[in-house]
């Protein structure tokens, strides 16, 4: 009988000759791998162009009718141009000590923090790419212009609060509506001041972005502030539905009605706390009216293909239902 | 500014900045010029250069054309390669196109293995059954063609695809083209629309909810004006409306006598004065009322009013027995508020045995008798009897299902499944006694609800000491070990020793709970809580110990690279980063060596580095040293680590990093040099592990097979048959498919 932990000869070189050949294959796919990946590492200058090269292609987007793009880390495109260049800097320090790769660098750090909101930082670096580069004065210059203005115009007026601010820093609301309106107005104003000076440009959609968010600013107020103000609740239902009129084409729109199929849905439950259904008070017809407003709404987001709002209406819709059925069938009638 | 140590740039590099500032300022002339410098300077540069004036052309379609022409070329590096790859493939027409073949490759496979699955089954049980089979198949895939919505999933995402192409490029050359095809398409979406709403209608009206069944028609008929399935359905929702509206109406109606009248004697009270509709008998009944009645009805609404002399003085006063129902009604509840329950349910069961039409009681103590809240000992009864029924199906029929269909009547299901059903039942005892039969579901659920109902309801109720046993049972079958221990110490007399086993099996599967948790604060507070519970246990000195360690050893941050990861990576151990020495890398343990765990960063500028114990043995506990390193080195260690990560993901789709933020976060403070604020909120902590690829997908990663189908051996007890197939392998959905469903 053979035993099995000390082979036969012949075996013995069987063996040995798979052992040779996985050894090989292994070998062989290890160098082509080390190989690739040698030929892949870049070094600063090619990482710097690489990382331009892509946000450059995204700079032109309308970033108002479609989402921003992703790069190959799933990230923002922007956020991870930004994310990049500062981790080049730190990789390659030394290398790009000399300086050469600087106004390059910082513009497109301007261009990446200008879609992030960052206005103000942005700015910052088209100066200073401005006063390295003659090759970038003009454009540089430009920019910092046109952002510095979109940060002077989004400090006209209230900003959404924070629902969790840091201890002692809770601004609430004015309760004054006429100014406030005046100040957004004047913001809206100052923006779309922008988009007639530069109507080619890239600023068109960041400025459409930002007067799309005035408008939500505005609409939010109003619906925060509709149990302190005259005819609040259908002031409230008229912002937010000028919202959604007013940015169609927005990459929001489907947002901007759910904003308002929900505000529909928060009044049907108000409703039912202060008026029971059980009770006396309750007026069948208001809440029908309320229900049917908000179903409406999340059906037809429930249709559109292809987005999470889609999902999030689809699930919103069966949450409202179920609460409905909380309401006996003889105050309520689907 | 630069130093005087600056090494001074290259030609190459100064001619790549100014391409790099031409391209941002979009000055083409100068990017034509710079380009042709760069060329000139460096070849190798040219590509990369090449791409980057190719982005300023700012139409994605240009772009995409231009990338192709790029890698036309070849000798492309491999990132840059990979990234024009992924723009060219990007193009949303060729994607839709892609799903367009994903649908039609879907019924390809479905048809092929509709034909190979019979026939390969047969050889072995004999070919006799085939034809049999291959029909059965044929019929299968019918329906399955039947069943395939106007437009299917990757349909609609192709569907979508091409609108957004059309919102980009609404001028483009192919745009008239595909115009049509999305109009085309869009006809067949409202079809699938319909046909879907039409299904949930037809399945709100076999669960007798008109209204629903009639919102959900409504909606069809909204997707196709004028649909005539749809129209029928509403036509019946709303017969069926109306008629619960009468039904409705009938409960609510009353005799229009006033309270004065009650003391007339009811000769004098003319029946023309109830509703038109009511039953005669019912009318007679309601205007006979005598003073006594009233005495009673009156005498009822009192707080501790006796309720069986309320019902004696009914009867008597009640000589043709027209009001001994309502008699018996108020005896049973004089019953269960006495606290006879089993006497009080079986006298509200006998009258609501009583024909409505003859007894206006019946309906009342119907009601009672079958709410799940008011009965719930009655709930359980029901329960159990449905449970032996569905446990009886399971057993003869197994899992066979009836399928249902959105295309067909019901009946089709039973008619497909009957061949089916027919051989589960046959080799039902086989299959059991194999124990093939797969998990027995749960179908004691609504029991326990039930059960548990009732002792909420009635702690003391007379069911109680048969109910709490049979839970126990219930909840230690199900392993729900703390519901169990509930219920143990419910019971008086509990075996000690059983429940201290039950206690320290509970203590076992909490322990294993909580070392799945993620936050720490959570885990430690589950733990301690145990350990405060249970403490005579030794799964509760578990608990208590490992709650200590988490107290001694928690850090704000548990950022892992394991040795192999840093093996992979040696430019994140190396000078660009940690700046380890060579030795504790070069996998020989004799001159110090880094533990399998690597180096963590535990928060702030604080890293642990696990180190193999002077003996060699790397399966010991390793020896910790933390250390902390200056900011500069924290990030640019943490800079080199992402782009590495980067690096890799990009060569190699399986070597991408999931998401994390938390972590994100902190490496984005750690770049910042922001680390002297320790963020110390458990919701911040990550222990996010950098593994090798080795680590993550073993010696040999999985492969896909290069066939297109899979060669399948089955067999199955069910219906003693046993084959060998090639059954072809469907396109996978996509990853975002359930947002078209």
């Amino acid at each position: 009988m053979r035993n099995r932990l000390h082979p036969t000869t012949g075996a013995r070189k069987k063996m040995r000759w798979i052992v040779m050949a996985v050894a090989t294959g292994a070998t062989l796919s290890a160098c082509s791998a080390s190989k690739q990946r040698e030929a892949a590492v870049y070094g600063p200058t090619e990482s710097v162009i690489e990382v331009i090269a892509v946000l450059r292609r995204h700079v032109p987007d309308d970033t108002y009718r479609f989402p921003a793009a992703s790069d190959f880390t799933k990230r923002n495109v922007y956020r991870s141009t930004l994310l990049r260049l500062e981790n080049l800097e730190k990789v390659h320090a030394d290398a790009l000590r000399a300086g050469h790769m600087d106004a390059a660098v910082a513009f497109a750090k301007g261009r990446s923090l200008e879609r992030l909101r960052a206005y103000d930082l942005a700015a910052e670096h088209y100066r200073a790419a401005a006063k390295k580069s003659p090759r970038l004065r003009d454009e540089a210059v430009r920019s910092a212009e046109v952002n510095e203005r979109i940060h002077r115009a989004n400090k006209v007026g209230i900003r959404l609060p924070d629902p969790l601010p840091p201890a002692g820093k809770r601004d609430p609301f004015p309760t004054d509506s006429d100014h406030v309106l005046a100040e957004l107005d004047d913001r809206s104003a100052r923006l779309s001041g922008l988009i007639d000076l530069y109507p080619d440009s890239h600023y068109v959609y960041i400025v459409r972005e930002e007067i799309e968010r005035t408008d939500v600013v505005r609409a939010q107020y109003f619906a925060a502030m509709r149990h302190a103000l005259p005819g609040g609740q259908v002031r409230a239902i008229s912002e937010l539905q000028r919202v959604a009129s007013r940015h169609v084409s927005s990459k929001y729109h489907r947002r901007h009605l759910l904003d308002v199929a929900n505000f529909y849905a928060r009044m049907a439950e108000e409703y039912t706390q202060a008026n029971p259904p059980e009770s006396l008070r309750f007026d069948p017809v208001v809440f029908q009216e309320l229900v049917e407003a908000a179903m409406q709404i999340y059906q037809t987001v429930a249709a559109e293909d292809g987005s999470p709002e889609k999902i999030e209406a689809g699930r919103r819709l069966e949450a409202f239902l179920a609460f409905t059925l909380q309401v006996d069938r003889d105050r309520f009638t689907k | 500014m630069p130093t005087a140590t600056a090494p001074v740039p290259s030609r190459s590099d100064l001619a790549a900045a100014a391409l790099a500032e031409s391209a941002l300022a979009s000055n083409s002339a100068e990017i034509r010029q710079n380009l042709h410098h760069l060329t000139l300077s460096d070849a190798r540069l040219a590509p990369l250069g090449q791409d980057l004036a190719n982005s300023t052309l700012d139409d994605p379609i240009q772009y995409r054309e231009a990338s192709k022409k790029l890698l036309s070329r070849g000798s492309l590096d491999p990132l840059l390669k990979r990234r024009l790859t992924k723009t060219v493939d990007g193009d949303p027409l060729s994607r839709a196109d892609g799903h367009i073949l994903d649908h039609r490759h879907t019924l390809f496979a479905h048809t092929f293995n509709a034909v190979t699955e019979p026939l390969g089954t047969s050889v072995f049980s004999g070919m006799t059954i085939a034809p049999y089979k291959v029909a059965l198949s044929a019929v299968k895939w019918a329906i399955r063609m039947l069943e395939t919505d106007p437009l299917t999933v990757p349909e609609r995402q192709a569907l979508t695809l091409r609108k957004h192409f059309l919102d980009v490029h609404p001028q483009a050359e192919q745009a008239p083209k595909i115009r049509n095809q999305v109009e085309a398409a869009q006809e067949d979406l409202h079809a699938t629309r319909r046909r879907q709403l039409l299904a949930h209608a037809g399945e709100a009206e076999r669960s007798d909810q008109p209204r629903l069944a009639r919102v959900y028609a409504q909606r069809a008929e909204l997707e196709v004006p004028g649909d005539s399935q749809a129209q029928t359905i509403i036509a019946r929702a709303d017969k069926k409306i109306a008629r619960q509206n009468r039904l409705r109406g009938r409960t609510l109606q009353a005799a229009n006598a006033t309270p004065d009248d009650l003391d007339l004697p009811s000769e004098q009270l003319a029946h023309a004065a109830l509703e038109p509709n009511m039953d005669a008998g019912l009318s007679r009944l309601a205007l006979h009322r005598p003073t006594a009645v009233r005495r009673v009805s009156e005498s009822l609404l009192l707080p501790d009013s006796n309720l069986f002399a309320n019902a004696r003085a009914l009867r008597e006063a009640d000589t043709e027995n027209e009001l001994g129902d309502e008699a018996d009604f108020i005896q049973a509840i004089g019953s269960h508020e006495a606290g006879n329950e089993k006497l009080a349910w079986r006298q509200f069961d006998d009258v609501a045995r009583r024909l409505p039409d003859r007894s206006n009681m019946a309906r009342h103590a119907t009601a009672l008798v079958t709410d799940p809240w008011q009965n719930p000992y009655g709930s359980f009864l029901v329960e159990q009897s449905r449970q032996r029924r569905e446990e009886t199906v399971w057993y003869l029929f197994g899992e066979t299902a009836v399928p249902r269909f959105k295309a067909l009547p019901q009946a089709a299901g039973y008619v497909l499944a009957t061949p089916q059903m027919a051989q589960a039942l046959a080799t039902a005892p086989l299959r059991h006694l194999m124990g093939s039969g797969g998990k027995k579901p749960n179908f004691e659920k609504g029991m326990s609800v039930a059960a548990y109902r009732y002792l909420e309801r009635f702690p003391n109720g007379a069911y109680r000491s048969e109910l709490i046993p049979w839970l126990y049972g219930y909840e230690e079958d199900q392993e729900n070990w703390s519901k169990a221990l509930r219920l143990a110490d419910f019971q008086p007399g509990f075996d000690p020793e059983k429940r201290a086993e039950i206690v320290e099996t509970m203590g076992r599967e909490r322990l294993k709970a909580a070392g799945k948790i993620r936050r720490r604060d959570t885990r430690s507070h589950v733990l301690r809580n145990f350990a405060r519970d249970f403490p005579d246990s030794d799964a509760g000195a578990s608990a208590g110990n490992l709650a200590r360690t988490e107290v001694e050893e928690a850090s704000p941050q548990t950022i892992r690279m394991t040795r192999g990861f840093l093996y992979e990576n040696p430019e994140i151990a190396g000078p660009n980063g940690l700046g380890l020495r060579e030795q504790y890398l070069d996998e020989d343990t004799a001159n110090g060596e880094l533990h399998p765990r690597g180096v963590v960063f535990l928060g702030g500028r604080i890293v642990e580095f696990d180190f193999v114990e002077p003996g060699g043995d790397e399966e010991a506990e390793p020896i910790r040293i933390q250390r902390p390193i200056s900011s500069e080195r924290l990030s640019r260690t943490i800079s080199t680590l992402e782009e590495q990560t980067f690096l890799n993901a990009r060569l190699d789709h399986e070597a991408e990093i999931d998401p994390d933020a938390r972590r994100d976060l902190y490496f984005e403070r750690a770049r910042l040099g922001l680390t002297h604020q320790v963020d110390h909120r458990p919701g911040a902590h990550s222990n996010f592990v950098y593994e090798s690829m080795r680590e993550k997908y073993g010696m040999v990663r999985a492969r896909e097979s290069i066939l297109p189908f899979d060669l399948v051996l089955q067999g199955s007890v069910a219906d003693l048959s046993l084959g060998a197939f090639p059954r072809w392998r469907a396109p996978k959905a996509a990853p975002d498919a359930f947002l078209y469903r």
